[in-house]
């Protein structure tokens, strides 16, 4: 331990010193920025005041001297105050006014024009009042006119009217009326009407969470009026998470949307299902949208595309997830858009922020497999022979166990092979953030340093990242963007997982402990093995010396011209690129060798190189237009998309010798190479109406033409539209003083995929060579059956809602019911091979997934403690309607076999395999039930599905089932004094996982290491062991090849995703700082005992989903930080 | 800005998105041909005629072996304890395999793939873009003959069958043709592809970079064998006539059929054609043939540890049916290797031992008809004819004995039809064996059932890992793959 820790600081301070360069580089862009500050926008009016006995008139003649506030009051009223005796230092205006004026008896109005009106309470006046008619002008903080506006008498409800459209108002009120402005997103402003008779009122934006700004497709929505499904995410709540891509902060987030880590490869990705899986041969993976650029993403466990993003780049994340809001993206909006939008510079502000946190990721013990140690191993071959001799009837000979193994306790603990591939692993991440702006230019710019290296030895990811968004006033009513953010990223990658003929760390733990790691002069031993067990290469010689890196140079560029026509009227025009160099690279030198393969084998070698360009071209015209009680927005657009990557690959084999790692050294070399390329065409088109903030009607309609498709299937149109009611704005709605706002919604849409294959539809030529004459003749195939009126995969999806909000915003609450229908699913099926092919593909089918989701967000304490709960719970069924003329999918992951089957009536992916009801514990019970020909006492006794009274691979049947009941989150955030503490929950409930890495780690011949379980095994009528494991004497396939129903596990789980506990210094020389130590990933609190319990080696494969075959770890991280804020 | 000008702007937008929209969604892919655009030229058609050759590779590498010789007596396995994950080998061996039997499916898809490669190409078929009569004739000959190839084994292993003799163009097309077909419907077919073979086929190809093609000859092969399944002796005489005067001959070495340096010999007719070397054509029987214990003695790479290997090993009865001095025995059988563990002997194939430069890339071919064969089908269905003294059969049978070094036989040791027919069908177990013909040979002589019997007491006798119900049913026919029949359900 004390070793591993003297290694990561070592690797901490290496990591610090190269980022100091980073630093100085982006500290040459805060210089050049910072210059142009606005400074001193707006003091804070401080009043010093020491008077004796002076009359209020002159004592409001000093204060207006001081803070240039002006006073309005009637002269009678101030007659009524006494002389006035205070002495005060550097006191707050309302302060001072408290501490002078008896509250009891009068009334302080700040007003926005720096203007306080004092007037007597209306209790205690006496005077009648007369009807006079006052007039009036309202505006927004930015001076812009605000229609609509609703303007009472706070006495009398029924004395009241509304701005019109130049923001102007005129009414009839009592001379002693205080007029209420009220308008929905602003806050309510009283005035008193006293002498004035022409007012100028400006209301302030509300910032209370109704009128939070939601990002939508194309746009934005203030939350109150959004009737689609969308949930958000705010930077704020998810800062501190140590992770390595913004998806990883998703988790546990927002109801409806599920985010497993299915393995731990630094920088891999998450597998994320909106609503759960609807496709069964399209892909399941969301719509990934950054600052409005519909970006290239694809679940892939060792290259995330999102962890190229910096995190700390993010300034909030919206996910759509019914047809209504995902159909403006047309053909891509089936599986839920996720929404990503980056900082912005703001007018008058100047701020640098610089975010430092270093950590450490630890395997928890938990979430490893229990191996046995050398000396279980030799009893266990010392154990195998006995029972074998007992089986043969034979007297049981010690000079049949090899030499090594007679005594097991002298080999003690062995090698722990997983220990040694594995490490505490350090963290570290650098963010330096800079904004400014000024009424002409805006500006964030940003620069970020990432570096985690992984809990297995020789793997890791490194980023850095660059950001520059500008938006710049070119011209009165012509705004310019320019986003760009280039990054670099580097892989460290390892085979790790999966099958033991390739995964190392499945390697590691069927390797056999009664062996060494390295020989007595240090080196590695190379070939590692022991009695009965397989001859292997040394799994951490592979794991050291071989080379598997990625290097990554992404940009990422967004421009738009923005022209505001008319108030009403504005065009806008955007340029996106995405351009993508990677670069993959392998060298296995020969004397690391292969499971069962040991060294030397020639070196080999692989590069390749890819070069992608991505570009969106979009225009759109947005028209807003308010009248009286209506409000309307609409928007047309026209968007161009297309992708071209070009992609090379060299595998080189044949290596004369180790020395030189490149491609040009081998002897052999087969290229291979492609060129991908999608293009899309759309017409969007939405428009929504509200009026009197209590209707609110949208529609949506998407023209995609995509070149995936046949000719005569090209073209796809998306239509949707939602309804909304304010129920609480109606009449006949009760008052009820702790309701402030319920909405009712409605949605229905469709929206599309294409995520198939770009080529699919047309027949493609492929190479299939033979020899003539000993020499190589060029020969050609049809690669696949071509399917030409192959069309668009369409998913139906009604979506109702309601939002209530409750205690002035403190309690919101979202209940959501949703389904959604999968339709002419765009899939691969199997045909028969008589057609030459085995697979064709096809629109076919329909799944269906429907649920409740349900959040709330409660701010609990708002004191000195302030405590908020934001609860998310999601209820999803999966269920198979159609799947053609196929009774079921069989699926399998690579390696494993058959492992998930669908069907109609069932959910998708379920487990498959043969139901294990126990060993044969005697002879009669082998005669009484079907088995196997040749199985024995002491073996499976698998259960006879079909009862035809023979086990044969027809008795396969549904073993499990990897779908959660429901899933849910829940974060706490504490803020007491200068402290802030947040805890995530998350969790999983009822969701089944199939270990089927016990294939190889239950293995029974004695050539891997295996559990410490089988040390339970069957061993005799005496010793049955616990009954699930049997003999090893006879039929050891049978309890291998036949997927047994115990190697399906209670998956359920409760983790405590992050902690965070924080500390707010207030200093003189900074704006903010703040010190935190955080924990991901701390704990899961489960019955599984296979690790991860988000496993799945398939990925993103909705059809073999939760199957457990081995995979990379997922750590517990713990992090210090320090955010410092000028 | 008044309404004029706007209208200008959003008419000017929107001519932006009416221009040029038809091209913009066409997209080919670059870097493969589209199916659209090719079966052009003559070029084309002769690369898609290789590929559909491309299919024998994993039907001889991965499975013929296991239904053609393990099946039968000749072969069984080397017992692997550590490593049982090819138990469905095994069961292939002892007529236990179940009905999803991945190496039974790999015989049957490959061979489906061939079937649809030809399919493609009879479909396809256009002599005026060929432009060139001759290559024409071999373009049709050999899709022809492949597809019959393809579909002649098939048959005999599975029975009814699929028969699908046009281009599938859909998905739904492919499950409306997967119904089976009474077995003559399909003989009929595969004689009707042998006639238009041999009409188009040369007896020989003149140009070196042919060598391997299908000729007349092997078509004529193909038909024989077909009528002599179906007990048509006199037209099978026919054919085999024509190949006997077609200039094939013996080798004068029986190695050299098997000598890799020497491939496409004089007495080969149809041979599946292996490369080494960078291309991912080369054979590797001779590492799954060794016994797994061999480390790197056998073939001086070193084998994969487990399962790869011990494999198609000779049993001791086909052993025993080599005759005194058959100079055959050596040149097929190593009986020189002793397994360090259990130190008993294992005798493994050499027929396809090779020296190579790179680890499991051997360049050996494998044959699928020779001249001998064509002798003994000769020798036999003159038999079946007619049992003369002394006649025409048994100079063509002593043809092949003489070679390996053996006696003649006369009309004193063999006196009647049936010893005759006896006599033959022995010398093919010889001649050919661990050429995929015994199994099938077995089944069209009808002794399947008899031998198997007998040839599994033995087995039992002298191996205690046989489960009880092993050999239990000689079927002679492989179970239709459950694959196929779930699809169709």
């Amino acid at each position: 331990m004390y070793k591993k820790y003297a290694a990561f600081s070592g690797i901490s301070l290496y990591g610090l010193f190269k980022s100091l360069f980073m630093i100085k580089a982006i500290l040459a862009i805060i210089l050049i920025t910072t210059f142009q500050s606005n400074a001193g926008s707006f003091a804070q009016s401080k009043v010093t005041l020491k008077v004796k006995d002076m009359p209020i008139r002159q004592v409001f003649l000093q204060i207006t001297k001081q803070t240039g506030y002006n006073f309005i009051s009637e002269g009678a009223i101030l007659a009524k105050i006494p002389p006035v005796t205070i002495k005060r230092k550097d006191c707050s205006v309302p302060e001072l006014m408290n501490a002078i004026l008896n509250d009891a008896d009068f009334d302080i109005i700040y007003q926005q024009d720096r203007t306080i009106v004092i007037r007597e309470k209306t209790s205690s006046r006496s005077a009648p009042s007369q009807e006079i008619t006052v007039q009036g002008q309202v505006n927004d903080i930015d001076g812009k006119p605000i229609p609509s506006v609703s303007v009472t008498v706070l006495t009398n409800v029924n004395v009241g009217t509304r701005t019109d459209g130049n923001g102007k108002f005129s009414l009839k009120v009592p001379s002693n009326a205080t007029l209420v402005f009220t308008y929905l997103g602003f806050q309510r402003q009283e005035v008193v009407v006293g002498a004035e008779r022409n007012f100028s009122i400006v209301l302030k934006q509300d910032i209370s969470a109704l009128n939070e700004v939601v990002v939508v497709g194309y746009g934005s929505e203030t939350r109150r009026n959004v009737i689609g499904a969308v949930s958000t995410i705010n930077q704020s709540v998810i800062k501190d998470l140590p992770v390595t891509s913004i998806d990883q902060k998703l988790s546990g987030q927002m109801a409806g949307v599920q985010v497993n880590q299915a393995s731990g490869t630094p920088g891999g990705g998450m597998v994320i299902r909106v609503r759960g899986a609807g496709s069964i041969g399209a892909g399941d993976d969301p719509l990934y949208v950054v600052d409005g650029f519909p970006i290239n993403n694809s679940y892939d466990k060792f290259q995330n595309p999102l962890s190229t993003l910096n995190p700390d780049d993010i300034e909030n994340i919206s996910v759509l997830k019914d047809a209504a809001s995902s159909a403006i993206y047309g053909s891509r909006g089936v599986n839920g858009v996720i929404l990503i939008t980056t900082k912005k510079g703001k007018s008058g502000k100047s701020t640098v922020d610089f975010s430092f946190y270093t950590g450490l990721q630890h395997i928890p013990d938990s979430r490893t497999l229990d191996m046995m140690s050398a000396e279980e191993f030799a009893t266990w071959r010392v154990e195998h022979r006995q029972d074998l001799a007992r089986f043969n009837n034979k007297p049981f000979n010690i000079n049949d166990v090899p030499e090594l193994y007679r005594n097991p306790a002298a080999l003690g603990k062995g090698v722990d092979w997983l220990d040694e591939l594995t490490r505490n692993a350090p963290m570290q991440n650098y963010n330096v953030t800079v904004t400014n702006g000024t009424d002409k230019t805006r500006i964030m710019a940003s620069g970020g340093y990432f570096n985690q290296q992984g809990v297995v030895r020789n793997t890791g990811f490194e980023r850095y990242s660059l950001r520059m968004n500008l938006e710049t006033t070119l011209a009165k009513n012509l705004t310019l963007g320019l986003n760009l953010a280039p990054s670099y990223t580097l892989r460290k990658l390892s085979d790790s997982e999966g099958h033991f003929e390739t995964g190392v760390l499945t390697q590691a733990l069927l390797t056999t402990p009664v062996s060494q790691v390295r020989l007595a002069d240090g080196s590695f031993n190379p070939i590692v093995t022991s009695p009965d067990a397989f001859a292997n290469s040394n799994p951490l010689n592979v794991l050291l010396n071989t080379k598997r890196q990625s290097k990554n140079v992404r940009a990422l560029v967004n421009t738009f011209l923005n022209w505001q026509i008319l108030p009403e009227l504005s065009v806008k025009t955007s340029f996106n690129v995405d351009w993508q160099d990677g670069k993959f690279d392998v060298f296995q030198p020969s004397y690391v060798g292969a499971f069962r393969n040991p060294p030397p084998q020639p070196a080999r070698g692989q590069f390749d190189s890819s070069v992608l360009l991505n570009w969106l071209n979009e225009n759109t015209v947005t028209y807003v237009k308010s009248w009286k009680d209506h409000h309307v927005t609409a928007l047309g657009g026209y968007t161009m998309q297309q992708e071209r990557a070009d992609r090379n690959s060299i595998i080189g084999t044949q290596y004369p010798n180790d020395a030189i790692e490149t491609i040009n050294a081998a002897t052999l070399v087969t290229p291979g190479g492609e060129v991908q390329k999608w293009k899309l065409l759309s017409y969007l088109a939405r428009v929504n109406y509200t009026f009197k903030d209590k209707y609110i009607l949208s529609g949506t309609v998407r023209r995609d033409g995509s070149s995936r498709f046949g000719t005569n299937n090209r073209w796809g149109t998306f239509p949707s539209g939602s309804i909304g009611w304010r129920l609480s704005e109606e009449k006949f709605f009760p008052k009820i003083p702790q309701l402030d706002d319920l909405k009712l919604r409605g949605s229905y849409g469709i929206a599309g995929n294409n995520a198939i294959g770009n080529y699919t539809a047309i027949p493609l030529i492929a190479a299939s060579n033979y020899a003539f004459g000993n020499t190589l003749a060029n020969g050609v195939i049809l690669n696949s059956l071509a399917n030409q009126s192959l069309g668009w995969e369409s998913s139906r999806q009604l979506d109702v809602g309601m939002d209530l909000s409750l205690f002035k915003g403190r309690l919101n609450f979202t209940a959501e019911y949703y389904t959604r229908n999968t339709q002419q699913m765009l899939q691969t099926i199997d045909i028969p091979i008589s057609s030459g092919f085995s697979q064709g593909i096809t629109n076919l089918g329909n799944v269906r997934n429907r649920g409740w989701e349900f959040s709330l967000n409660s701010k609990n304490t708002q004191g000195i403690l302030k405590w908020e709960t934001d609860f998310n719970i999601s209820f999803n069924r999966n269920k198979v309607l159609d799947i053609g003329s196929k009774q079921r999918i069989i699926t399998g992951v690579a390696g494993a076999g058959g492992t998930n089957i669908t069907m109609v009536g069932q959910p998708m992916g379920l487990f498959y395999g043969y139901v294990s009801e126990g060993l044969f514990m005697t002879q009669e019970e082998l005669q009484r039930y079907p088995h196997i020909n040749g199985q024995v006492v002491g073996t499976v006794r698998y259960k006879d599905v079909d009862g035809n009274g023979v086990i044969d691979a027809n008795d396969q049947t549904v073993i499990g089932n990897p779908h959660p009941d429901f899933i849910f989150g829940m974060t706490n955030r504490f803020n007491y004094k200068s402290f802030d503490l947040s805890v995530l929950i998350s969790g999983s409930y009822g969701a089944q996982i199939l270990d089927q890495y016990k294939q190889f780690t239950t293995n029974l011949d004695g050539v891997f290491n295996v559990e410490r379980e089988v040390m339970d095994r069957y061993r005799s009528p005496e010793q049955p062991g616990a009954g699930i494991l049997p003999t090893t004497v006879s039929n050891t396939n049978l309890a291998r090849d036949f997927r047994p129903s115990h190697w399906v596990k209670n998956g359920s789980y409760l983790s405590l995703r992050n902690v965070t506990l924080g500390y707010n210094f207030k200093t003189s020389f900074s704006r903010s700082m703040r010190v935190y130590c955080s924990g991901q990933n701390v704990l899961f609190i489960t019955s599984y005992k296979g690790g991860n319990p988000e496993v799945s080696f398939s990925g993103s494969n909705s059809l073999a989903p939760g199957v457990n075959f081995t995979a990379y770890p997922v750590a517990a991280t713990y992090t210090f930080g320090v955010n410092f804020g000028i | 800005m008044n309404t004029s000008k706007i209208k200008y702007i959003l008419i000017f937008l929107a001519s932006l998105t009416v221009s040029c929209q038809k091209e913009y969604l066409n997209t080919d892919p670059e870097y493969l041909q589209n199916a659209k655009n090719f079966f052009k030229t003559k070029e084309d058609f002769v690369q898609a005629v290789n590929g559909a050759y491309a299919p024998l590779r994993p039907v001889f590498t991965d499975s013929f072996w296991q239904l053609g010789e393990m099946r039968s007596d000749n072969t069984a396995f080397q017992y692997n304890t550590g490593d049982r994950s090819a138990l469905g080998r095994e069961q292939i061996d002892q007529f236990l395999e179940l009905d999803d039997n991945s190496f039974v499916y790999s015989f049957f898809s490959n061979s489906f793939i061939g079937i649809g490669r030809c399919n493609v190409i009879i479909n396809r078929y256009a002599p005026d873009k060929i432009n060139d009569e001759n290559a024409a004739k071999q373009i049709i000959g050999q899709a022809s003959f492949l597809r019959a190839y393809y579909y002649f084994n098939l048959v005999q292993l599975f029975g009814e069958l699929p028969l699908v003799l046009s281009e599938i163009s859909s998905t739904s097309d492919a499950f409306a043709q997967a119904k089976r077909r009474p077995v003559n419907e399909v003989y009929d077919a595969i004689i009707k592809d042998a006639k238009m073979a041999i009409e188009n086929l040369p007896q020989r190809y003149t140009s070196a970079n042919d060598l391997g093609r299908v000729t007349s000859v092997a078509a004529r092969m193909l038909l024989a064998k077909v009528y002599m399944v179906q007990k048509q002796f006199n037209p099978a005489m026919e054919q085999l006539n024509l190949i006997l005067q077609s200039g094939r001959a013996l080798n004068a070495n029986y190695s050299d059929n098997f000598n890799s340096t020497a491939k496409n010999s004089v007495e080969s007719i149809f041979e599946v054609q292996f490369l080494e070397g960078p291309y991912s054509m080369s054979s590797n029987f001779m590492y799954t043939f060794a016994p797994y214990n061999a480390g790197t003695s056998i073939t001086g790479f070193g084998l994969y540890t487990g399962a790869d290997s011990g494999w198609n090993i000779p049993t001791a009865d086909l052993i025993a049916q080599y005759e005194a001095g058959d100079q055959r025995l050596d040149k097929s059988i190593s009986r020189t290797f002793t397994d360090p563990v259990t130190r008993q002997v294992v005798p493994y194939i050499i027929k396809y031992k090779s020296p190579h430069a790179v680890r499991y890339q051997t360049n050996d071919n494998f044959p699928v008809y020779r001249f001998a064969d064509a002798l003994l089908m000769a020798a036999e269905s003159l038999n079946e004819i007619g049992y003369v003294t002394g006649g025409q059969a048994f100079e063509l049978l002593n043809r092949v004995r003489s070679r390996a070094g053996l006696p003649a036989l006369t009309a004193q040791n063999v006196t009647t039809q049936e010893a005759f027919r006896t006599a033959v069908w022995h010398e093919r177990q010889i001649e050919l064996a661990f050429e995929n013909h015994r199994w099938l040979d077995l089944l069209r002589t009808g002794q399947a059932e008899n031998v198997m019997k007998a040839h599994s007491v033995r087995e039992k006798a002298s191996k205690s890992f046989i489960p009880a119900a092993g050999y239990s049913t000689i079927r002679p026919l492989f179970q239709y793959p459950r694959r196929e029949v779930l699809l169709l359900e």
